[in-house]
């Protein structure tokens, strides 16, 4: 075909699902994962009890319209990135495609993702549905991290373009750090942080809950939202920080004005340290979690050390953020400054037990921030799938038939310009 | 959702985002969007020029020139006088809001924008209502290529207008189930007396298209649809175009629903077997055990 439609692009998320065609900067749509359907109170085997009689199997809403709609029940078909209920998520691709997106898509390639450590079973799963369903020409199934290192290619000069590197992903639920290794993941190094975005919302909503009073409760937990999104940022040093907000406190703090939802009156909170102390817990989890206590800038030293030896200088070289809680001001700022610090003490140990006589390489250490971090790993699937490659490592229809829903479990890793 | 929604969601909602920052005082941001709809349709939404307070949005269809020579420049002045701009090279169909100068019907219009593909379908079927109306007989037949290997035929008779499918079927259960589809929609007939005739042929083109090119072959399928004045007054007409050029995309979203659906009672059968597999248990051998004629014997 001459004229090639662009290809579609769905990235899956636990809480959010970003979806759109390649070529364009940002998803079309993004709404929650989350599918409403029509359930019977019947006892038995949920899934004998959704297969209806009549046009039921079609009575059902996705996205923004499936929260909060009375008489339906709200489920969500992936849990921790990983899809749970293939029904469920079958028929949230059926109002994908064809409400949202409005797509044939027997005239368009694919490209899904999946998360880290995601099992080849639920990779066949996927070819299943989308080739014998929907009778996609082509499928790609790409790995999460990779593209959010595909996607940091945007700030950089065309000949660096690496797969090397530690992705930093943090959403809403839980951070993850991912090494990745010329476009592979090294599986048993990644490391989870339950510290992510919700939990600086309730950090937040807890200091204002013991200092202001204007706000309703029933709209503590948006408020604090709001304050986090529009306010906060990293401090380099939370003790000067406090020392600068107390000299000159008409600077630094702020009023956040909002609307009570019943009354329609205006309340206005005074924003001051929650600013720099919302993101500080990343820095410092035992604010808010008292079971963890590594920093994050810890934690990453620690995925990269517990990497082989031959990649640990590409890591530390390449570090990437991607996910909406990396937004903050300076954030990756103060990674790098924390990494660099553990980095270079640790080069001076091995200096001084040697009396001087080795002098170790410096190690480089960079933390890559973006525009496109919020959405980084969609950007990522879109920017690949636009290219020509692509359509070459896909699998397609004719292989699928030939070979069966086993071609899936391998996706070849492409895009580096050689 | 049984219907598809005629309108293309992603202009709609990216424009009434892009006009409402505009009129909140917002600061006009870069758009460069390409998006696709049904049918190998095209959209493009830019700045022109780079002037971020014009958007343009483009429309191109691989067979525009066939709808041109049904009038589909008229009915594109019609609808969108006023917002026609020239129209972008590679595209067939450009039109263009300023942020600077939002008119107050804005929502209106950003309507209609999103069914600029549903308009230019829309000329070939007004052509033809109107000479049914008109009473216009011996008019050519109106062929329209509207996918690659698929073609729309659309004729006028004194009372009725006939307008043809052809539809490929990719898999050859596709061909079963549409079949199996296309029967329902006989069936729905004989409930509402007011819905038109519905015929549908699989592998051989229907007697009107006996001398013509119509292709012949295991997977392709034709659907005829038979409109009576009931359908094609002036009341009626918009509904009826609204329906109809969607048809095809129809039928076939609901080809993918009922796999679908199939595959969810497989998976729910595959689930109801694997518990009975788990329930049993291997038989024990060391016994003993009677024949028909009442001998004994032991198995091992």
């Amino acid at each position: 075909m001459a004229n090639r439609l662009p290809a579609v692009v769905i990235d899956n998320g636990t809480g959010y699902t970003k979806m759109g065609y390649a070529g364009n900067t940002e998803p079309q749509f993004i709404i929650p994962s989350a599918i409403a359907i029509k359930e019977t109170a019947s006892v038995g085997d949920t899934n004998q009890k959704r297969l209806g009689k009549g046009v039921e199997d079609l009575d059902f809403f996705i996205g923004d319209e499936a929260i909060n709609l009375p008489s339906y029940a709200t489920k969500w078909p992936i849990r921790h990135g990983i899809i749970e209920d293939w029904d469920l998520m079958e028929r949230f691709y059926e109002q994908a495609i064809f409400k949202y997106l409005r797509a044939e898509p027997e005239d368009h390639y694919f490209l899904l993702t999946e998360p880290p450590l995601n099992t080849p079973e639920n990779r066949e799963y996927t070819a299943e549905i989308m080739f014998e369903s929907f009778n996609i020409p082509g499928l790609y199934i790409a790995v999460q991290a990779v593209l959010a290192l595909t996607a940091s290619w945007t700030s950089r000069q065309v000949g660096d373009r690496t797969l090397t590197g530690t992705v930093i992903d943090s959403g809403d639920g839980v951070t993850h750090v991912i090494p990745v290794a010329e476009g592979y993941v090294i599986g048993s190094c990644i490391k989870h942080i339950p510290i992510a975005g919700r939990d600086i919302t309730y950090f937040i909503q807890q200091l204002l809950r013991e200092r202001e009073v204007g706000i309703p409760p029933e709209q503590s937990l948006e408020t604090a939202k709001a304050i986090k999104e529009r306010f906060s940022y990293v401090c380099p040093d939370v003790a000067k920080e406090f020392a600068k907000y107390d000299s000159d406190p008409g600077k630094w703090l702020k009023k956040y004005e909002g609307i009570n939802a019943v009354t329609k009156n205006q309340f206005s909170v005074d924003v001051g340290y929650e600013r720099f102390l919302g993101p500080e817990i990343f820095f410092h989890p035992e604010f808010s979690n008292p079971d963890f206590e590594s920093p994050i800038s810890e934690v990453v030293d620690d995925v990269i050390q517990n990497c082989p030896i031959d990649v640990r200088r590409g890591l530390y070289k390449n570090i990437v953020l991607s996910g909406g809680s990396t937004m903050f001001r300076d954030f990756g700022r103060k990674i790098q400054r924390d990494v660099k610090r553990i980095v270079d003490a640790r080069l001076k140990v091995s200096e001084d037990l040697s009396a001087g006589r080795i002098k170790p390489k410096p190690i480089d250490v960079n933390v890559v921030s973006h525009h496109m971090q919020r959405y980084a790993v969609w950007f990522g699937g879109s920017m690949l799938a636009s290219t020509p490659e692509f359509y070459q490592v896909c699998h397609t229809k004719a292989d699928y038939d030939e070979y069966g829903p086993s071609i899936c479990r391998h996706n070849p890793v492409f895009g580096v310009m050689a | 959702m049984i219907l598809l929604e005629t309108n293309n969601r992603i202009i709609q909602e990216t424009l009434t985002y892009k006009i409402k920052n505009a009129l909140d005082g917002g600061k006009p941001e870069n758009i460069d969007i390409t998006v696709a709809d049904f049918d190998g349709v095209l959209f493009h939404l830019s700045n022109p020029e780079g002037n971020k307070n014009r958007i343009r949005v483009s429309i191109s269809l691989k067979f525009y020139k066939e709808l041109q020579q049904h009038g589909a420049d008229e009915l594109i002045k019609r609808e969108y006088s006023g917002l026609i701009t020239e129209t972008e090279s590679g595209y067939n169909v450009s039109i263009e809001f300023n942020l600077e100068n939002v008119p107050s019907n804005w929502q209106e219009l950003i309507n209609k924008a999103s069914l600029l593909k549903r308009n230019c379908f829309a000329s070939v079927f007004e052509k033809y209502f109107l000479f049914q109306e008109n009473g216009n007989e011996g008019n050519s037949r109106a062929v329209i290529h509207y996918r690659d290997d698929e073609t729309m035929y659309v004729e006028a008779k004194k009372d009725r207008v006939t307008v043809i499918f052809s539809t490929i079927f990719k898999d050859d259960d596709d061909v079963v189930i549409g079949k199996v589809f296309m029967q329902e929609f006989k069936e729905g007939r004989r409930k509402y007396q007011q819905a038109p005739q519905v015929l549908f042929s699989h592998k051989e083109p229907p007697q009107e298209l006996q001398d013509t090119d119509a292709r012949t072959g295991d997977n392709i399928g034709y659907i005829t649809f038979v409109l009576f004045p009931r359908h094609t007054n002036k009341a009626a007409r918009d509904n009826t175009i609204n329906l109809i050029h969607m048809l095809r995309d129809y039928l076939h979203y609901h080809i993918k629903c009922s796999k679908a659906y199939i595959h969810q009672s497989m998976r729910a059968k595959t689930s109801e077997f694997l518990k009975v597999l788990n329930r049993a248990r291997p038989e024990v051998k060391d016994k003993e055990k009677k024949t028909i004629t009442g001998k004994t014997f032991r198995q091992n």
